[in-house]
């Protein structure tokens, strides 16, 4: 009964916001908006529902001494004291949590995003081997791309810059607008099987 | 089989000390796509308004960051008012902080 009246739900509310696009009444329209006010709400909702669902995990991944439990441990200690930081002396500049977001979280985060240039460079040396003759433009035009990007691209020749800019605005682009056109057309058709009811992953794998 | 990638993490590590040390200092130009946000800022009148948003998370904030305050600087010196917005829960922060910290280096509340 509880999945059915899910079911009922998720096709009423999304043959609706299908519908509506194409209606011009002003009912129908008050209606799209009131809707999307009761989105932001129930987002607001999800969020609190999530981080206790976190801290529920990893309360028992702490309990039974997992693998990793002193991850949890560090998780939990920075949730606790980020929120009490947060409601107690608030979050602009000058306050302990913006300074902790300054000085912890934003060069924490540099150094694994910087990391990622080494984990880039092996990958690439490992993708862009020339065995045939498309990875061979492959190779090129990665070249062309990365030198086109830096100083260096110019300094050797203006003509890089150029090419780099011609590479990335028409032959990737269409792959890439392609690419989207696809992810497109896959998800109208995931909403018309959840509108139909024969999409029922969302309800927990049942 | 090539070199393992212990090498490859030498290498990039070396290049990128190397340049750190040596500043190799190639001449900087003005790209295409950073030369039409400037011109359309400065086409725009003082009554106009601006929104960036600072769709980026504290990682990216090094890279990210100076080019927003190039922007939000262009935008002030030009009287032009600013309204941020962040689709990303990081950008939020970075971008509240970026437009104050500007706002007060400019003179403005």
């Amino acid at each position: 009964m509880r999945d059915r009246l899910a079911i009922i739900t998720a096709t009423l509310a999304g043959a609706f916001m299908a519908l509506q696009y194409f209606v011009t009444l002003p009912v129908a329209n008050s209606a799209y908006r009131a809707i999307l006010s009761w989105m932001q709400i129930i987002a607001a909702f999800a969020i609190v529902v999530g981080v206790f669902g976190v801290i529920r995990l990893h309360l028992e991944r702490i309990g039974r001494k997992r693998a990793g439990w002193l991850y949890s441990v560090t998780l939990l200690a920075g949730v606790l004291v980020m929120s009490i930081l947060g409601f107690a002396g608030g979050i602009d500049r000058g306050t302990s949590f913006q300074w902790i977001f300054d000085h912890w979280q934003a060069p924490m985060q540099s150094t694994v995003f910087s990391l990622l240039a080494f984990y880039i460079a092996s990958a690439a040396y490992r993708g862009f081997r020339a065995r045939s003759g498309e990875s061979v433009i492959l190779v090129l035009a990665a070249i062309i791309v990365m030198l086109g990007r830096v100083p260096l691209g110019e300094w050797l020749s203006p003509i890089v810059p150029n090419v780099s800019d011609w590479i990335l605005n028409v032959p990737a682009l269409a792959a890439k607008r392609a690419i989207l056109i696809g992810i497109g057309l896959g998800m109208v058709a995931t909403s018309l099987k959840v509108i139909a009811g024969l999409e029922r992953t969302y309800l927990g794998g049942r | 089989m090539g070199p393992s990638r212990r090498w490859i993490f030498a290498v990039v590590g070396v290049v990128a000390v190397a340049a750190m040390i040596f500043r190799p200092g190639f001449p900087l130009s003005v790209g295409k796509e950073t030369r039409h946000v400037f011109d359309l800022i400065g086409s725009l009148d003082s009554s106009s308004i601006v929104m960036i948003s600072f769709d980026h998370e504290a990682s990216s904030l090094p890279e990210v960051g100076p080019l927003g305050s190039a922007i939000v600087d262009h935008c002030f010196r030009e009287g032009i008012r600013v309204v941020g917005l962040a689709l990303f829960s990081e950008g939020t922060a970075a971008g509240y902080e970026l437009i104050n910290r500007r706002a007060r280096a400019a003179g403005k509340s």
